[in-house]
């Protein structure tokens, strides 16, 4: 049964007059596996080298023009290494001396289709930046102090994989540690980790996206969303995609590209982001009362009739919910909606008003919009207010329940499923899970967690006396990322809590500063990965290479290792880790060595070609077919285009066919449709066939969620609206407290990574946003010093007076306002102050003491450096927000304004840690532990990076 | 034959500056510089504020004022309508920078040469499109060739209207905007406050934007690039200097004409004008960013600019100081019969081609209007009449008293002269346009205020005319009236040079 207002009519579009047809034809092209030229033709002219050409390209030098110099390059792709979209390079490389000329776009990569953002070309900057660390460098002195001296690889190797074996021999597998911030591979440091039996992968994840994750996992069992939305006539996101966004470029792309064709765009953020400056429609709702909003459209799609019945009918796990919520109701479908009417009665577009402080009408007509819009709706929600507050999670379990409710699932133009669309290869010889369960990761307190609770290492340390003898970060930099950043200097300082501390980084970073090895690593033309990410309705795997190495090996040069053709003694993960591993089990008597053996020569150590070449011949389906087609093999192929899609227009998976012979033993539920085998779920009917259906234990779209109500919230089973931390009645106006916005990204920069001249000459400032009628209460004025005080500390910053803010909110940049301790080292001098930290039982005080300044290098354009403030770094100054469920820190902080006094200077920032810790146990006292059901650790249907052992997950008393 | 344009739809541009970026990678841009960016501007109040977002570059137009006042013809336009740069040929003197009214020349600081977008013909030749075409994610820039029907940019342009940056500069530009708003084209509309949402401006800038009031309702700039001013100090002195020395001879060789047949006027005084000439060429080479190749100037001479007419009228009137003084040295009075109008035609002609000059760097309305010209020949007879009484009152010269009227007639006369076209070209010339409002504005009541009517007015022509009125001429009150001239005709140079261009071009 189709729902009526489709079949009437409704509201809906004239759809030729979109040229949607031409869509939706070319949704129903069967899939090819290869790759797709995007090199686009415009008359004579072209946006890239033919790749039949890109080994031998000549192109005149703009230097020199009109003087018509002809430079013969080598074109080598990669992919980017700045944010997490890995989106296509492709290098330049200048025969005559083998140096990278310029960066630009790979045509081929099916996400970024030879186009990017700032961050793309700018890797040309990383490559040659003039603070680049190029040498492994070892402390000297105590650790903090900011001596350094360099050292060989072999040293380093022989001292790590000593440790390394030694913690392993003493069964304290638990105490080595890989942190991670951009992990920007699929599979390779999983692999190690399990080969080395050590359940040690932390992450980034709960500072950025663990709310948007469970959100969305508690109903279709994937922790993102993968929005077809090119062909959407409705995009709703709680998010900047347009700025930033989860993947920025390839999703902007899209975007626009059905903004163009006449989709509507409404975006949910109380700050006039990039993104909601382009909107059809902008709706700055007060912090966390998002879900008030879309609960109340949900209303009206129910009460106006304009959801797909039948998509619900079949797909959600209604009778589930009756059965548990609702027992003595007849469980029928009928009932379920008036049940479900019932439950968000409530929220009328009134309601939502008077909570979000957004207009009746403007909620209404975006209502009509995404109403009118039905199965192709798209949305997304990415940090912003999921990862802003207390309960965030719940917006995007909310933001959710509309695509499920229209329909929108799987449709050319909706919602899909990030799992769908990400592709990782199989990689040659895996070894099983851990057999450990490490408590610092996934303490028993946050069962339900997405992922690891890594922003609280240094609390549960000093809580409960962990303890880790090798610490690796990589590209992470939690002293400056992290909120409360002077408990990890405290505890990175402590020799007896971090035995030793080695940071895998390309680029100097406060946290670096506290390690005992710096090993640089190549950036993003420096390295060997495989990426794969969810950009659109397809599946495809990219290939990042050391592009100096490939050229080299063109030309017919044997190269031993990416080191030989990076700067300096600069190396790569990939083969560090093949070595090391081999390092720390030489005789393969830890079981680890056989990991590390070539599949190709008996017993001898996989090299990093070898390993491609084992996945690009086994790992990636279609691959060698369409290599052979041009005489190439698989990794020649790679090694060519850097890219391949493996399928293609890939559209409501969830329809996918159970095989036959699942079905022999099976029993269909009359009732929903539900398939068991053995009392497991295995699938669900629809469309009169059985389905392999959804992720979830119900294998449907789980509007109730058992898992909720079985680890003890059961008043979080259904998508609700529940108070933020910083609800803005809170606020005490005469007071001047504010709700402080920190949390969203630039479109120009990434975090502590692209620390760039040319980035950082058009953003290098970080100045507090206020509407102009708070500022003229405060008697404030763009420019003025302000002092911004947390509950823990307070630092002082500028004001920008605005327009594109709600009142009762402040608001400020997460990526500026970098630091170092020594005049020139510890930080990227063009983006980062001198300053000063000082200490008094665990108070921390820092001062600036100059702002940028130009300085001498091989580049003249250091001494041209005309910037000076360059931002606070405002995380120093919060407490640690666990969100009890998802585990997130919810980062927004109430905070209190006043102006600054004449004592006060730019960048002052001073925290109190006892303050800090006490606040960690406050939020703590929030968590229900575990165990669950059958005393688990953590439900075992939920996602888990570097999965351990099944018996790991009970938790043993 | 290929005629490039291009056009930027503006309601795809999401404001993410890869186009920036991209620019300085294909030519390696240094920092400080650039040949294309984003600027953006905010609008309206909460909740219906909203951000827009202008790529800005090379117009390529087709009467390109960069081209005309070139003085070596080192901006070329190419067949395809590219306006070109060779740097081999560029002598820095920043007249294009002056003359382009959309800001998008600049020096390069590695090579010291003039630098702008030229569509990246480098990469044309090999059939590829623009840097900035290519990377842009939204593919907001369509680029192509006017004359190819079936080319996305002639579709695009006939069926969305479109504009343009300035139109009323009638240089016919070659970057068209779909859905560009006024606030966003026009730089005199937004506001601009002292920091942008993400970053600083630089000093000068900071220094040079009007004092920001929090007007919601008005347009706000909150990102933009900053452009160091191409002409100052040295153009300064260097209307002082040439400004005196041709008074000087002018005045000189009058006197010598009318019989006052003293060294002073035939030798001493034509010295002191050869003297303050060279001065002059010393301050405008060194004003040049690459001073050794100033003389391409006479060997490419670009005759439709006029700044090669003032080298070579400069160079003239040298030329005609050296003969006169060999003339007066060796008494061939016959000779300097025959070179006297002559000589003070061309120093007159090395006088008034600046304004002229000014005029033709189009990008700064107050240069505009043509009684500049006029005051600025005034001008140098004031300056040399005031140096020249100076030196008639010191140096043992009959008939003296006569010499002193005259000069004391001729300071009163341009003057008021001078006084008047003051008045005038202030206070009453209006020609519709905001940029000229603004500069009157910071002449009248912004940061010039004090040195206009203190400097300028008052020292400059009230005090003079004053004890001249009250007291008449004699040695003191010609030595302090001479004196004030010279301060006042230095604060208004200053002015007219500064205030010219403290108005945001982009």
């Amino acid at each position: 049964m189709v729902s009526k207002h489709l079949q009437s009519g409704i509201g809906a579009h004239n759809i030729s007059s979109l040229g949607y047809p031409e869509l939706l034809e070319s949704s129903k092209l069967p899939s090819v596996p290869g790759k797709k030229n995007n090199v686009k033709k415009n008359g004579k002219l072209r946006s890239y080298p033919p790749p039949e050409e890109w080994d031998n390209w000549t192109e005149f030098e703009s230097g020199t023009w009109p003087e018509k110099t002809q430079r013969n390059y080598s074109l080598v792709p990669t992919l980017c290494f700045n944010c997490e979209a890995g989106c296509g390079l492709l290098a330049y490389v200048d025969k005559d001396d083998m140096k990278i000329r310029k960066i630009e776009g790979n045509p081929l990569h099916p996400g970024s289709r030879g186009r990017n953002c700032a961050k793309g070309w700018v890797t040309l900057n990383q490559v040659n930046d003039p603070d680049r660390i190029l040498y492994p460098l070892k402390r000297v002195g105590k650790r903090g102090e900011g001596e350094w001296e360099r050292v060989s690889w072999d040293e380093v190797l022989d001292d790590l994989a000593g440790r390394i074996r030694k913690s392993i021999e003493e069964e304290r597998r638990n105490e080595i540690m890989y942190h991670v911030g951009r992990p920007g591979e699929d599979g390779f440091m999983f692999r190690t980790l399990a080969s080395w039996g050590v359940d040690g992968h932390n992450s980034h994840t709960n500072v950025c996206s663990s709310s948007a994750r469970i959100g969305q996992y508690l109903w279709n069992g994937s922790d993102r969303p993968s929005p077809d939305f090119s062909n959407a006539e409705a995009i709703l996101l709680i998010s900047s995609h347009l700025d930033t966004g989860h993947y920025f470029n390839p999703s902007a792309q899209r975007i626009i590209e059905a903004q163009m064709n006449g989709a509507k765009i409404i975006v949910i953020d109380p700050r006039l982001s990039n993104t909601a400056a382009k909107a059809d429609y902008w709706l700055p709702a007060f912090s966390g009362t998002e879900p008030s909003i879309l609960l109340s459209i949900v209303r009206y799609l129910l009460e106006t009739g304009q959801f797909d019945e039948k998509f619900v009918q079949e797909w959600f796990n209604w009778a589930e919910y009756l059965s548990s919520v609702h027992p003595q109701d007849e469980i029928t479908f009928d009932n379920f909606i008036i049940r479900l009417k019932e439950e968000y009665a409530e929220f009328t577009f009134e309601y939502a008003s008077e909570e979000s402080g957004v207009s009746i009408e403007q909620i209404a007509e975006v209502a009509q919009v995404i109403a009118r819009a039905g199965s192709r709706l798209s949305v997304h929600v990415w940090r912003a207010a999921a990862t802003g507050n207390l309960n965030g999670w719940q917006v995007a379990r909310c933001l959710h329940f509309i695509p499920s409710l229209t329909g929108a699932i799987g449709t050319v133009g909706g919602t899909h499923l990030a799992s769908w669309h990400k592709f990782v290869p199989s990689h040659p010889n895996p070894a099983p899970g851990p057999k450990d369960w490490n408590e610092l990761l996934y303490p028993p307190e946050y069962p339900l967690a997405h992922f690891e609770m890594s922003f609280l290492m240094p609390h549960l340390m000093k809580d409960k006396g962990h303890k880790i003898d090798t610490y690796f970060t990589r590209v992470y930099n939690p002293v400056w990322t992290n909120p409360d950043g002077f408990m990890w200097v405290d505890m990175l300082k402590d020799e007896d809590k971090i035995g030793c501390h080695v940071a895998l980084t390309p680029t100097w970073s406060e946290t670096a500063w506290f390690a005992d090895y710096i090993l640089p690593m190549g950036v993003a033309t420096e390295r060997h990965d495989n990426q794969s990410q969810e950009t659109h309705p397809a599946k495809w795997v990219g290939f990042r290479q050391p592009v100096l190495r490939v050229a080299r090996e063109k030309l017919g040069e044997t190269v031993e290792t990416t080191r030989d053709t990076n700067p300096g003694e600069v190396w790569e993960e990939n083969e560090f880790l093949i070595e090391l591993s081999w390092r720390i089990d030489p005789d393969g008597s830890l079981g680890i060595r056989k990991y590390f053996e070539s599949p190709y020569r008996d017993g001898e150590k996989i090299t990093v070609n070898e390993y491609y070449q084992w996945m690009f011949e086994n790992g990636v389906p279609g691959l060698p077919e369409a290599s052979e087609k041009e005489g190439l093999s698989p990794l020649e192929y790679m090694r060519k285009y850097g890219t391949f899609t493996v399928e293609d227009n890939i559209y409501k998976v969830h329809m996918k066919e159970l095989p036959e012979n699942d079905l022999e033993s099976a029993e269909i539920a009359e009732l929903d449709g539900t398939i068991n085998d053995n009392g497991k779920t295995i699938g669900n009917m629809s469309e009169g066939k059985a389905r392999i259906g959804f992720n979830t234990p119900s294998k449907k779209l789980e509007f109730y969620s058992h898992t909720m109500t079985d680890w003890n919230w059961p008043e979080h089973a259904i998508p609700s609206y529940k108070k933020t931390h910083v609800y803005w009645r809170d606020m005490d106006k005469s007071e001047n407290e504010f709700d402080l916005l920190p949390n969203y990204r630039l479109p120009t920069l990434i975090h502590t990574r692209s620390a760039v001249k040319w980035l950082y000459e058009i953003t290098h400032n970080n100045p507090l946003w206020i509407h102009t009628e708070d500022a003229l209460r405060m008697g404030i004025k763009t420019d003025d010093l302000i002092k911004v005080e947390t509950e823990i500390g307070y630092f002082v910053t500028r004001c920008w007076v605005t327009e594109g803010l709600k009142p009762g909110i402040v608001a400020m940049a997460h990526h500026l306002g970098r630091w170092r301790l020594n005049e020139n080292i510890g930080a990227p001098k063009i983006a980062s102050a001198l300053v000063k930290i000082e200490e008094k039982e665990g108070e921390f005080t820092m001062n600036q003491i100059h702002g940028v300044e130009p300085f001498k290098s091989d580049d003249p354009d250091t001494e041209r450096i005309w910037w000076k403030e360059i931002g606070v770094n405002q995380n120093l100054t919060f407490p640690v927000n666990p969100d009890p469920i998802s585990g997130m820190h919810c980062w927004h902080q109430k905070v209190k304004l006043a102006k600054a006094t004449s004592s006060e200077r730019y960048g002052d920032i001073k925290v109190d840690t006892e303050k800090s810790f006490a606040h960690y146990k406050k939020w703590l006292e929030m968590a229900r532990p575990a165990p669950g059901p059958n005393g688990l650790r953590r439900p075992l249907w939920f996602l888990r990076p570097n999965k351990p052992q099944a018996d790991a997950y009970l938790l043993k008393e | 034959m290929n005629k490039y344009a291009m056009a930027i739809d503006l309601r795809a541009c999401i404001g993410c500056h890869a186009c920036t970026i991209a620019c300085k990678s294909e030519h390696d841009i240094p920092i400080g510089t650039w040949r294309c960016w984003v600027k953006e501007v905010e609008k309206g109040t909460f909740p219906n504020t909203r951000r827009e977002f202008l790529p800005v570059l090379c117009n390529q137009c087709d009467d390109a004022p960069c081209q005309n006042i070139c003085p070596t013809k080192a901006l070329f336009r190419r067949d395809d309508g590219i306006v070109d740069l060779d740097p081999e040929w560029c002598i820095g003197c920043k007249s294009c920078i002056a003359a382009c009214p959309y800001d998008q020349i600049f020096i390069d600081p590695n090579t010291s040469t003039a630098e702008k977008c030229n569509f990246c013909a480098n990469r044309l030749e090999a059939d590829l499109e623009p840097a900035c075409v290519v990377v842009c994610p939204t593919e907001c820039r369509v680029f192509g060739d006017l004359e190819d029907p079936d080319a996305k940019i002639n579709k695009l342009l006939t069926h969305e209207p479109h504009n343009v940056r300035k139109p009323e500069y009638n240089t016919s530009p070659n970057i068209y905007y779909v859905n560009g708003s006024q606030q966003l084209l026009d730089p005199t509309k937004p506001m601009q406050s002292g920091i942008y949402k993400q970053g600083e401006m630089n000093d000068e800038l900071k220094q040079s934007v009007p004092e920001f009031k929090n007007d919601p309702q008005e347009s706000r700039t909150v990102y933009d690039t900053f452009h160091n001013i191409p002409w100052d100090k040295n153009i300064i002195s260097y209307l002082m200097t040439k400004g005196a020395s041709t008074g000087l001879l002018m005045l000189s060789l009058f006197l010598w004409w009318l019989d006052y047949k003293s060294s002073l006027f035939s030798i001493w005084m034509p010295v002191l004008s050869g003297i303050l000439l060279t001065v002059t060429g010393y301050v405008l080479i060194t004003d040049l960013k690459k001073p050794e190749r100033f003389y391409y100037i006479l060997l490419r001479s670009n005759w439709n600019s006029w700044m090669t007419w003032g080298t070579w009228f400069i160079t003239l009137k040298g030329i005609f100081i050296l003969l006169w003084l060999l003339g007066a040295m060796t008494s061939n009075d016959g000779f300097l019969n025959s070179i006297l109008w002559p000589t003070i035609l061309v120093s007159f002609l090395s006088s008034i081609y600046t304004g002229f000059f000014f005029a033709q760097a189009s990008a700064r309305d107050l240069w505009k209007g043509s009684e500049n010209t006029i005051d600025i020949g005034v001008l140098s007879i004031l300056k040399g009449a005031a140096i020249l009484a100076f030196f008639v009152i010191i140096f043992p010269i009959t008939n003296k008293e006569n010499v002193l009227n005259i000069l004391g007639n001729t300071i009163t006369v341009c003057t008021l002269i001078h006084f008047s076209i003051l008045m005038f070209s202030i206070l009453l010339h209006r020609y519709g346009s905001v940029a000229h409002e603004r500069s009157i504005e910071l002449i009248l009541n912004g940061p010039f205020k004090k040195e206009f009517w203190n400097g300028a007015i008052i020292a400059g022509c009230g005090v003079p005319m004053f004890i001249f009125w009250s007291i008449g001429y004699n040695y003191f009150t010609l030595l302090l009236a001479s004196s004030l001239i010279m301060l006042g005709s230095y604060y208004w140079d200053k002015i007219w040079v500064q205030a010219g261009q403290k108005i945001p071009l982009s």
